[in-house]
């Protein structure tokens, strides 16, 4: 089955792989360079794509990366001297053709990218101990390929690398026993508390984040100056911890919502709010609200949500996708006339981006940095 | 301020990236690109950093003898 991917939304670094650095609107085709051709087929089902400031990586189901957007740190796991400083569509990621990934992350500058064997490969700029090389490395630059791996032996003897979630400065991984395991920037705390330590507002290499009682860690988000854990203590009570700055009072709201295990089914974050998803679908936001982060009361009842940095989006029936928050750059389409000024920023309500023509089918939804992905299958014809 | 901005975030000068050459602080924007303030607005009282690429703007959290380290830095 043919896969394409449509990309609407910021573009300044080329991050959105259509060729041009052009924001766009309204949803248009990304490119593939598949030996020395243009494309738009992507060769393979996307099962994520994570977005850094200016960058973004696909990972395919059968392991292989690819990039576009800005190369400009060596975030795209190629060295900047013997490529190029931005990729304008997606390619293959020569210098990691020869690997397989299970999982991958990019923060602000720089990309983390997990092998099918537990290797963590880390590339790019990151002054807070966000590439996880030990103080004091924030550069992957002089690297011969333009990245690196962290030594962290630990994986492959707790059960290997699980899931992994980052923000623009910090990254979180959890274990298949379950542990999880940070670095990067904790200057708010997000990672783990302070107790004032100076040592710790950076933390270089992976570090064992623990919680009381040795409760279990069942998911967490990362917001770009916190982070939320839900977590099952031995009694079976569910809890919710929040770490690090707090502008919006989301701890104390949190602290106030009922869960439970078996309804949950994922915690998402945006960069300044958080979005708890249960089974049934339904979505409660907690946090900034500036620009109608907070999920807009829908008539649409959708089957899957994604964040993006200050925006949401979400797929109705495999079929359509809709998008609310801030959409300055299009990343949320363009206001229909009864709605908005069109240069209105703010999209208050779930506003249609795209609809699925006749033998498609609209398979996932990614956001990024004032971005949005559409991953669409075509029946072949 | 005689008139009210729209302020999408209040982040600390901790936070913010120091250029000694350009004597600019930085932060990322969630558009992709960075809120920008010179030292010299802090200096003189300035606490909004824009964005070169979108309406977002931010309130730097700051007491003026943060400020001092940085104008040694590049003194």
């Amino acid at each position: 089955m043919p896969y394409n991917l449509l990309a609407l939304g910021s573009n300044g670094g080329y991050q959105l792989g259509v060729g041009d650095n052009k924001d766009r609107h309204s949803a248009v085709p990304s490119e593939f360079e598949i030996n020395g051709e243009i494309q738009r087929n992507i060769g393979g089902e996307v099962v994520q794509v994570a977005c850094g400031g200016e960058h973004t990586l696909l990972l395919l189901a059968d392991g292989h990366l690819l990039a576009s957007g800005s190369n400009e740190q060596s975030q795209l796991f190629s060295s900047v001297r013997k490529t190029s400083d931005h990729f304008k569509v997606f390619r293959t990621i020569e210098s990691l053709a020869d690997r397989k990934f299970k999982l991958v992350s990019c923060g602000w500058e720089y990309s983390v990218a997990i092998t099918t064997d537990d290797k963590i490969l880390v590339s790019g700029y990151g002054p807070n101990g966000e590439l996880g090389l030990g103080k004091p490395i924030m550069s992957t630059k002089g690297a011969d390929d333009g990245y690196t791996a962290i030594p962290f032996e630990e994986a492959a003897k707790r059960g290997g690398i699980k899931k992994i979630k980052g923000s623009i400065h910090s990254t979180i991984i959890q274990l298949g026993n379950g542990e999880v395991w940070g670095w990067g920037n904790n200057k708010k705390g997000q990672l783990f508390d302070t107790d004032g330590e100076l040592e710790s507002r950076i933390v270089w290499k992976p570090t064992l984040l623990e919680f009381r009682n040795h409760a279990k860690v069942l998911d967490f988000a990362m917001a770009r100056d916190f982070s939320v854990f839900i977590l099952r203590d031995q009694a079976g009570v569910i809890r919710k911890v929040f770490r690090g700055k707090d502008n919006y009072d989301i701890g104390d709201d949190l602290h106030d919502v009922r869960l439970d295990e078996d309804t949950l089914e994922n915690i998402q974050a945006m960069w300044t709010s958080v979005h708890v998803i249960t089974k049934d679908k339904s979505i409660r936001s907690f946090g900034n609200n500036s620009h109608s982060q907070i999920s807009p009361r829908r008539d649409v009842h959708p089957d899957k949500y994604r964040m993006g940095s200050e925006h949401g989006l979400c797929i109705v029936d495999e079929r359509k996708v809709f998008a609310w928050g801030w959409g300055e750059h299009g990343n949320c389409g363009e206001h229909s006339d009864d709605k908005k000024e069109k240069d209105d920023v703010t999209f208050d309500y779930c506003n249609e981006i795209y609809e699925a023509g006749e033998g498609e089918r609209v398979v996932n939804v990614f956001g990024g940095c004032a971005t949005s992905f559409i991953e669409v299958e075509r029946k072949n014809s | 301020m005689s008139e009210q901005v729209s302020i999408y975030d209040q982040i600390e000068i901790e936070d913010f990236t120091f250029d000694e050459e350009l004597q600019t602080f930085s932060y990322p924007c969630p558009c992709g690109d960075k809120f920008q303030i010179s030292l010299g607005d802090l200096e003189d009282g300035e606490n909004i950093a824009v964005c070169p690429s979108c309406s977002l703007m931010v309130e730097v959290i700051f007491e003026k003898e943060d400020l001092q380290d940085f104008i040694d830095q590049v003194s």
